[in-house]
């Protein structure tokens, strides 16, 4: 069984630097995949980035394990993350 | 090895979803707590941020209400007088809530002050001699920016609000009782009473608080959140700035001289193209060059939406350059949500009610950060339990005390005294910071009893130093029907009637508990 | 209008908090009969409603819209207030709000 101290700190991190994270690259992602106007999908996506970066957050500590928590951050991120510069 | 002894010994955050969320509520409320405070406070002040600034300028005296083109003519007249090496004039037009004309003239910084404030009489244009004072902008940019340097204070801001929102989510999650709890406060019951209050605060006015979140981070979006931006604007921000809010760079001078055109009929087209509406800003560029332009602003009182509107003019013949494009439901979007949180298009009734719920947002958090340290009585001896009980009382009572003073130092001052907007400025944060350390040196329940008093009698002070130094006392302006100045000066006292309630009630019981 | 759009919501919260068993129990010592908390239920529920339309008449619909959800906010902390220093204060504005809602209305 790992350290409380070292549990807690894998979540917090992955929630709160890892939460946002997840919320900057999905947000970029929309800007440059939405099929509108360029000043409507980005203010969408930084629109949309906020509530990620919250449920992010919410499902870092809601997870019942630590990695589902950490993983659950980390794979969208590696996702989009590998979509987005291949976009336009 | 049953399985509730094996959970029971897991860390909190793994015992299941309740446990969790009330880890991550209390530790992430607690730590953003006295900053939200601080931010609720504020902003909740800023609902009467034009009141407040016209209160700390008493020489504004009340004045005719004029339309707006006799006040843009006046206040081009009298900008005309001293108009060499001027690029950009912005004159805010009076409006119900500041009958003022304020204009902001830029100017090439060769041939004078780079940047000029005028407060000018909107029939006259006559400038108005009042005393200088950073008013109620001083708290409603400390609202976001926290006086600090660079843009450091808006990322904390916003980081608070998405620390809040996540406040909200957990505080509901976590509220098992949150529906047979409903409509239940059971005073004088120490914790539980605390418990109550900050339930009953949080979900009865839910719906704002979660909006007033939101939208304060949307209005710092490009700032938290740039990077679609960057990538789609490569050029620079500019073009987004421009896309935004329609506000185009000014075109270069031709150095030829041309009369202004006339304004009044442009204002008529304006009105006519926004279905009656009333323009609100100025801003004209390059004025008596033959590349002048005029922009008509509307008014963002008139609608809930705070995306920009305005139409461009030639401003040596008056012909329309361009409008605002149709908004996209993003941007509009945007604008409401943006137009939400300043609540700029709400009358009188609305905004005591936007008032009213702010005030129970900051009783929501004011009731969490003692609630904290009410659980924990009985640590109350180590060192962090000290910290925390020395922050609450300074973010609690310290605030509104360096608040009251603040108002306090603009009616001491004499209206001449020099430098005396960062001398207010310097009193807030001064009497703030002795609060702080009254706070930490006093023993707690000595350090509530006394500040819960001080801010009583520095919101009475308020309104009493105000009829001894100007003429605009309350049963003077009670008499006269001058709303502004009798309001501020009611709010005032029932503030100090509130915190001498509080005082009594707490001195009575011996310690927080309601 | 405004002060007709208080004594709606009033009367809605108030009608929501009574059908609740236990603060029935807070004002007449035992609940209410199940009928008629399902009818306090639903003519609460229909009194916050009907709100929203009353404050969409006086401020129009989409200042209206807020507006009802400040008025919301202010008759529910009213009523926990008043119902905490005791339940039957809390019915006095029952009589109160419609009245100053009608004079006002005939004014």
């Amino acid at each position: 069984m790992r350290p409380t101290w070292l549990l807690m700190t894998a979540r917090i991190l992955t929630g709160f630097v890892g939460g946002y994270i997840l919320s900057a690259i999905v947000a970029l992602f929309l800007a440059k995949a939405l099929p509108v106007v360029r000043l409507e999908a980005v203010l969408t996506g930084a629109m949309i980035g906020f509530v990620i970066n919250v449920v992010a957050i919410i499902w870092a500590f809601a997870a019942r394990t630590t990695l589902r928590a950490c993983l659950g951050i980390l794979v969208p991120c590696a996702l989009f993350g590998a979509i987005t510069p291949f976009i336009r | 090895m049953s399985i509730t002894a094996d959970r029971a010994r897991r860390p909190t955050a793994e015992r299941g979803l309740r446990p969790a969320m009330a880890v991550l509520h209390t530790w992430g409320g607690l730590l953003f707590g006295w900053l939200l405070f601080a931010i609720f406070v504020t902003g909740t002040v800023s609902y009467f941020r034009d009141e407040i600034s016209l209160w700390m300028r008493p020489e504004i005296g009340q004045l005719t209400a004029t339309t707006p083109d006799v006040a843009a003519d006046a206040a081009l007249r009298q900008l005309r007088k001293n108009s060499v090496g001027v690029r950009r004039w912005m004159i805010d037009l009076p409006t119900d809530r500041s009958p003022v004309t304020s204009a902001l003239v830029l100017r090439d910084p060769k041939t004078g002050p780079a940047a000029t404030r005028l407060t000018l009489d909107p029939a006259s244009g006559a400038p108005i001699k009042a005393r200088n004072t950073a008013g109620g902008d001083f708290l409603y940019y400390f609202h976001f920016d926290l006086y600090m340097p660079q843009r450091f204070g808006r990322y904390l801001t916003c980081t608070a609000a998405i620390v809040m929102l996540v406040a909200f989510v957990s505080g509901v999650i976590t509220h098992r009782r949150i529906f047979k709890d409903f409509f239940t406060f059971r005073p004088r019951r120490g914790q539980r009473s605390w418990l109550d209050a900050h339930n009953a605060l949080g979900v009865t006015a839910l719906p704002f608080h979660v909006m007033i979140t939101y939208t304060g981070l949307i209005t710092l979006l490009p700032l938290y959140l740039p990077w679609g931006i960057e990538a789609m604007y490569p050029d620079g921000r500019q073009e987004f700035v421009i896309e935004m809010f329609d506000d185009a760079p000014p075109r270069k001078t031709l150095n030829v001289a041309a009369p202004l055109a006339p304004i009044a009929p442009l204002l008529a087209i304006a009105s006519a193209e926004w279905q009656g509406g009333t323009v609100g800003r100025l801003v004209i560029d390059n004025p008596g060059d033959r590349a002048a332009t005029i922009r008509l602003v509307r008014q963002d009182s008139e609608r809930i939406s705070h995306a920009v509107q305005s139409m461009l003019f030639d401003g040596s013949n008056g012909a329309l350059i361009s409008k605002t494009p149709v908004t996209g439901a993003a941007a509009e979007a945007r604008g409401i949500f943006h137009g939400l949180h300043l609540a700029r298009f709400s009358d009188i009734w609305l905004r005591w009610m936007f008032f009213i719920s702010g005030i129970v947002g900051c009783a929501m958090i004011a009731t969490g950060l003692v609630l904290w340290s009410v659980k924990r009585r009985r640590n109350a001896a180590n060192v962090g339990h000290k910290i925390v009980d020395a922050l609450n009382v300074t973010a609690i009572t310290g605030l509104p005390i360096a608040i009251a003073a603040y108002f306090l130092c603009n009616r001491l001052l004499s209206a001449t005294s020099p430098g005396r907007t960062l001398w207010e400025v310097g009193c807030f944060f001064a009497v703030w910071l002795i609060a702080g350390l009254h706070a930490a040196i006093r023993p707690q329940r000595d350090a509530w009893r006394e500040q819960l008093w001080i801010a009583a009698l520095l919101f009475a002070t308020v309104p009493t130093v105000n009829a001894i130094r100007t003429e605009r006392g309350l049963a003077t302006s009670l008499v006269s029907g001058d709303w502004v100045f009798a309001g501020f000066d009611l709010t005032a006292l029932a503030t100090a009637v509130f915190f001498a309630i509080s005082a009594a009630h707490y001195a009575r019981r011996g310690e927080v508990a309601a | 209008m405004i002060a007709l759009a208080f004594a709606l919501t009033y009367f809605g919260w108030a009608a929501l908090c009574f059908a609740m068993p236990s603060h029935a129990r807070s004002l007449r010592g035992r609940p209410f009969n199940q009928p008629i908390v399902v009818m306090l239920r639903c003519i609460g529920t229909i009194a916050l409603l009907v709100a929203l339309p009353v404050t969409a008449h006086a401020w129009g619909w989409s200042n209206g819209t807020t507006a009802w959800f400040g008025i919301l906010t202010i008759a529910c902390l009213a009523l926990i207030g008043l119902f905490a220093t005791s339940p039957k204060v809390a019915l006095l504005p029952l009589v109160g709000l419609p009245t100053a809602a009608i004079i006002a209305l005939l004014r």
